[in-house]
């Protein structure tokens, strides 16, 4: 579903606290597989999810999607592959907003506003239906079983229940591909194995799911299909099966 | 077009949510802001309805009024230059006006006594104006008294008091006969306080008021459209009542706006960066933004000016009356004549929604280009 | 509760139709334009309101006007040059010296009289 050759990334360029995060880096990203990409924190985890997730542009390589969902692309063209290497911003968004959800390791939830709210924010500006994204949310909140929190403030809930809020969020736009950055950070190991659970449930759903974590309990999952090793913006290991 | 409706309708929705958040925070800007429209657009309601009126009483104003100079200051005209002005061509009307100020030591007011030719009454009578009336607490059927200029006092009966329409006209009026006038003051009888002067063809006004100051030395004519021009010029937004509380307001509004505008907060950084990460683009943001900012000052704009109205049109607008009062004992209690000017209006809308959302859209401006991956590294 | 059943199927769809009490809820953004359109209606009826009023001008105004053929309003009676501004003296308000501090909070909104007599 994802390619990517020759990835490079680095950051400050041109100033003296340059640094490479990626360096080469290929990696393909099959369709309805859990990938989990480990390694230690400064090894280029955060930097690979954020390329494969279109939230940021490499600095040489290419990146190419397949089978993506856009608007501004004609509907034949979708079996093709799409280099988002160069695409301007705007086209990434509408990229990231169709096919992929995120999870992050600081939840990232708005404070302030209901939960429901925050489940439904990343519908908000893609211009659908209210009702339609409101019954997607109440579905998820349903089965998340956080239907009781609707609408309390998300600051007022659990660790774990905000962890489920994060994850409803990132399903609300039914997307195909799972982006979680160290979504076990803040969890004791039940809940981190609640949310292996949860994530058990995405790729029987045909959902293809990429973490990057250090999590013994995350990278230890016998449902991995790949486990990918990373260290000082290389991969160590590419855990071929 | 649904889909566009549907955005601006989701994107709304969240930025009211946003708003209410910091609802003391942003309840009392809301409340500081409506308040600022509503001075301002009291002002103009108040300024654009007195200007009006000016306009329209002051249309029957003598052509040309022609005062006496002496070393510099207004004096009496003798009578017998209106024979001289009324003999220059184009002048259809000369009459007397004969007018003074008599303050009252007791009640510490001053009225504008003046001689009504069509009084229709004999001398001993007068007609008061509604200030006077109630400054003295006398009505119709009364008897009041004058401190004449032999310093004995000079009864007069009230016959009528004028209408409270004439408020902004005569309030502070007391209309005699010429023979009580000359005696109140010791008014020369040769003489007058002032010529009115009415002119058949209005083009030649001008014309006519250089041939008067030639004939007459020492004089002084005034036109009717120097007259409206002195209302015009108090009421005018350079000048008077419009720059002395438009000035304050603006300013204020400006720190305000100012305020708004660098205030940017880390966590507002903070969930401009979520928002980026969960798929907004940055003109979904700027959107929300405008949205925020819209909100306020068209809520803020739309109260302000209903407040405006009601203060001005129903309650004679009481925040303006210490600066209208002044150093007055008598004060005329008028009430105006509502009047909506569209073009002053649309300008409070220009001048103040639009100011307001920008200052709330430019400063995210900067945070919503930021990469849509600074969420994951905070 | 287990999130998905056997199939792999997403339950959600089939509790859409179970549970949706949430649609009575008011969006903020129709409590938004309620508000808007009220405010709107009360602004329109105000400006009914000042249409209606003005057809009941006051003619015995402008004959009283006409009739002692006065030449200012009566707004400040304070002094002769706020309560007849348009008849006061050249430099009305610096009546007392042309550099003196005029001690009338009206003086402070009225402008000296534009008269082009005065140049001659």
């Amino acid at each position: 579903m994802i390619e990517m050759l020759e990835v490079s990334k680095s950051f400050n360029t041109g100033k003296p606290n340059e640094f490479l995060a990626l360096d080469k880096v290929n990696l393909v990203i099959r369709r309805g597989e859990l990938t989990i990409l480990k390694g230690p924190s400064g090894s280029g985890k955060t930097t690979l999810l954020s390329l494969v997730g279109c939230m940021n542009r490499p600095s040489s390589g290419r990146i190419k999607l397949h089978g993506v969902r856009t608007s501004f692309m004609a509907q034949g063209s979708e079996a093709e592959s799409l280099d988002i290497s160069s695409l301007p911003e705007r086209f990434l968004t509408e990229i990231r907003r169709r096919n992929f959800g995120f999870i992050f390791q600081q939840f990232n939830l708005v404070r302030g506003i209901s939960v429901i709210e925050n489940i439904t924010l990343p519908a908000f500006p893609t211009g659908e239906n209210y009702a339609d994204f409101r019954r997607r949310a109440a579905g998820l909140l349903e089965q998340f079983g956080i239907s009781r929190h609707a609408d309390s403030k998300v600051e007022w809930l659990s660790g774990g229940e905000m962890q489920r809020v994060a994850i409803a969020r990132a399903l609300i736009n039914d997307p195909e591909l799972i982006i979680a950055d160290e979504p076990t950070a803040h969890l004791d190991s039940r809940l981190s194995r609640e949310f292996m659970d949860l994530v058990a449930g995405f790729r029987k759903e045909g959902r293809t799911v990429v973490i990057a974590s250090h999590d013994p309990i995350v990278f230890t999952d016998p449902l991995a299909d790949r486990v990918i090793e990373m260290r000082d913006g290389q991969i160590v290991d590419q855990g071929q099966p | 077009m649904s889909h566009f409706i549907n955005r601006q309708r989701n994107v709304l929705d969240f930025a009211i949510s946003s708003l209410l958040r910091r609802r003391l925070k942003n309840i009392s800007l809301l409340l500081l802001y409506t308040l600022i429209v509503a001075l301002v657009a009291s002002l103009i309601f108040f300024v654009q309805s007195l200007k009006r009126e000016a306009a329209l009483l002051l249309k029957d104003a003598p052509d040309i009024v022609v005062q006496q100079l002496m070393a510099g200051r207004h004096d009496l005209i003798k009578t017998s230059n209106m024979e001289r002005i009324a003999a220059i061509r184009g002048v259809t009307e000369v009459a007397p006006r004969q007018w003074g100020y008599y303050f009252d030591p007791v009640f510490g007011a001053n009225y504008t006594v003046m001689v009504d030719t069509a009084l229709g009454y004999d001398s001993g009578n007068a007609i008061i104006g509604q200030g006077v009336a109630r400054n003295q607490r006398i009505a119709a059927g009364d008897i009041f008294t004058l401190r004449n200029a032999q310093n004995t006092p000079l009864l007069l009966n009230v016959k009528e008091v004028l209408p409270y329409e004439s408020e902004l006209l005569a309030s502070d009026m007391i209309l005699m006969a010429p023979r009580d006038f000359t005696l109140l003051f010791g008014f020369p009888e040769d003489a007058a306080t002032d010529l009115a002067v009415t002119v058949a063809n209005p083009r030649e006004t001008i014309t006519i008021a250089g041939k008067i100051a030639e004939m007459i030395p020492n004089s002084r004519p005034i036109l009717k459209s120097e007259i409206l021009r002195t209302y015009d010029s108090i009421f005018d937004w350079r000048g008077g009542l419009m720059v002395t509380i438009l000035l304050i307001s603006i300013l204020s509004f400006v720190i305000f706006a100012w305020d708004k505008a660098a205030g940017l907060s880390a966590e507002e950084k903070r969930e401009t960066g979520i928002l980026k990460s969960i798929g907004w683009e940055t003109s979904d943001i700027l959107l929300l933004k405008f949205w925020e900012g819209s909100a306020v000052s068209l809520s803020a704009f739309l109260l302000g000016v209903a407040a405006a109205y009601i203060h001005v049109f129903f309650f004679s607008a009481p925040l303006f009356a210490p600066v209208l009062k002044g150093w007055s004992v008598l004060y005329p209690a008028f009430r105006l004549k509502p009047h909506i000017d569209l073009y002053q209006l649309s300008t409070l809308f220009f001048l103040t929604v639009m100011p307001y959302t920008a200052a709330t859209i430019l400063p995210s401006w900067l945070t919503a280009t930021t990469d849509a991956d600074s969420a994951m590294r905070s | 509760m287990a999130p998905f059943d056997t199939t792999g199927q997403r339950i959600y769809t089939r509790i859409i139709q179970s549970r949706d009490d949430r649609e009575d809820i008011i969006r903020n953004s129709t409590a938004f334009f309620a508000f808007t359109t009220t405010s709107i209606v009360i602004l329109l009826l105000l400006a009914v309101h000042a249409l209606s009023g003005q057809r009941s001008f006051a003619t015995a105004d402008r004959a009283l006007a006409g009739r002692l053929k006065l030449t200012d309003l009566c707004l400040f009676t304070e002094a002769r040059y706020t309560r007849h501004p348009a008849m006061a003296d050249n430099h009305a308000a610096f009546q007392e010296h042309p550099a003196a501090f005029d001690h009338f909070p009206s003086g402070s909104i009225l402008m000296p009289p534009k008269m082009s007599g005065s140049s001659r």
